[in-house]
């Protein structure tokens, strides 16, 4: 319920408002209660600041960071996926596997979805992640010499494609009164229209590339320059984490 | 369907900001939302994000389209016929104008 916006104000108001039970003891200093209108811990507070105030709570987002090794996921939605990160098509064998992290992290009462990828430790130059298309499979395709190579390449797979088909994605961004440094726009997210791409990516196990699937999925392209250009991060990036966020709603 | 919009943004209180969408097709409606403003940047930046969508989706029923046929394209600007319509199931048209955790309101009026 969100906090009157005018009149009598109290702190016990402000406690049911974060999830705390009527009349438990609580600081105007809590975490949880300082969170509401975005204040530092000591900061200078008023009553009035929290009128109208509301405990936020996120929708689905995907967190992507850099704590393992290799692109993985942990979402049961997100059966299959795979990535391109920094434009190296070497993360299939991460993807292509099972669920690595069969764990699904819930914050505030909602889903949030976690999507782990790297490319040695650092997320500068993301290609883009396409969810619900991986598999492995493997076949041989003409050589150009009269012989035949090996390939093993991800292709559709048994993940819901359509899972999150009708809603938006976007990446974080930093609005100033009603601009924003980094705004990549919201994109739609449907079967068969612009998310819908020739998947190239696969590991040869000779020579030659394999002949290309389509994929039918949720594409996210995200590319930012990153420090070694002197570009920005989008909004919610992490510098020790190498963590980024897309929102979807 | 083409449908552009203009969008403007005012503080109008020290804690709320007014964004407004105006559509360039005379028949839909110039649509208002009042977002908490203090609130951590990346949560105001969810709400803003949440109101644009909410406000796209409207005009798209307002037109007179269904949620699960169609869809607003911000990149072409366009209210757009959704491929593959059967398989949008898994998205429910009741989740629009659902009430947002410090999203204000977002309400409809002609300027």
């Amino acid at each position: 319920m969100t906090l009157p916006a005018s009149g009598a104000i109290s702190l016990n108001q402000m406690h049911v408002e974060v999830g705390g039970s009527s009349g438990s003891t609580a600081s105007i200093n809590d975490t949880d209660i300082r969170a509401l209108i975005g204040k530092s811990s000591g900061a200078t507070m008023a009553f009035n600041e929290w009128y109208g105030a509301t405990q936020f709570v996120a929708d689905r987002q995907i967190d992507l960071d850099a704590t393992y090794n290799s692109a993985k996921y942990a979402v049961n939605e997100f059966t299959n996926y795979t990535g391109v990160l920094g434009n190296v098509p070497g993360t299939v064998a991460g993807c292509i596997a099972a669920r690595h992290d069969n764990a699904v992290i819930y914050t505030q009462g909602a889903s949030t979805y976690y999507i782990h990828g790297t490319q040695g430790g650092s997320l500068n130059n993301i290609g883009s992640f396409r969810f619900n298309t991986a598999q492995s499979i493997s076949g041989t395709s003409p050589n150009g010499s009269g012989g035949t190579y090996d390939w093993l390449r991800a292709n559709g797979g048994g993940g819901t494609a359509n899972f999150f088909d009708g809603k938006y994605w976007r990446i974080p961004s930093a609005f100033t009164d009603g601009t924003s440094t980094v705004h990549s726009g919201n994109y739609l997210i449907s079967n068969g229209s612009s998310n819908t791409v020739a998947a190239t990516f696969a590991i040869p196990i000779g020579s030659g590339n394999p002949p290309p699937t389509v994929f039918t999925g949720f594409s996210a392209s995200i590319n930012f320059p990153g420090p070694s250009n002197a570009g920005s991060y989008p909004l919610d990036y992490n510098s020790s984490t190498k963590r980024i966020v897309i929102q979807i709603y | 369907m083409n449908l552009d919009f203009e969008q403007t943004y005012l503080q109008i209180s020290d804690n709320v900001m007014k964004m407004t969408m105006k559509p360039s097709v005379e028949f839909l409606k110039t649509k208002q939302a009042f977002i908490q403003t203090n609130v951590p940047v990346h949560h105001f930046d969810q709400l803003c994000f949440k109101a644009e969508v909410d406000i796209v989706r409207q005009w798209v029923l307002d037109s007179g389209f269904s949620l699960e046929t169609h869809a607003y394209d911000f990149g072409s600007k366009k209210i757009i016929e959704v491929p593959n319509s059967n398989a949008l199931s898994s998205y429910d048209a009741s989740d629009i104008r659902k009430p947002v955790k410090g999203l204000l309101k977002t309400n409809s009026e002609d300027l």
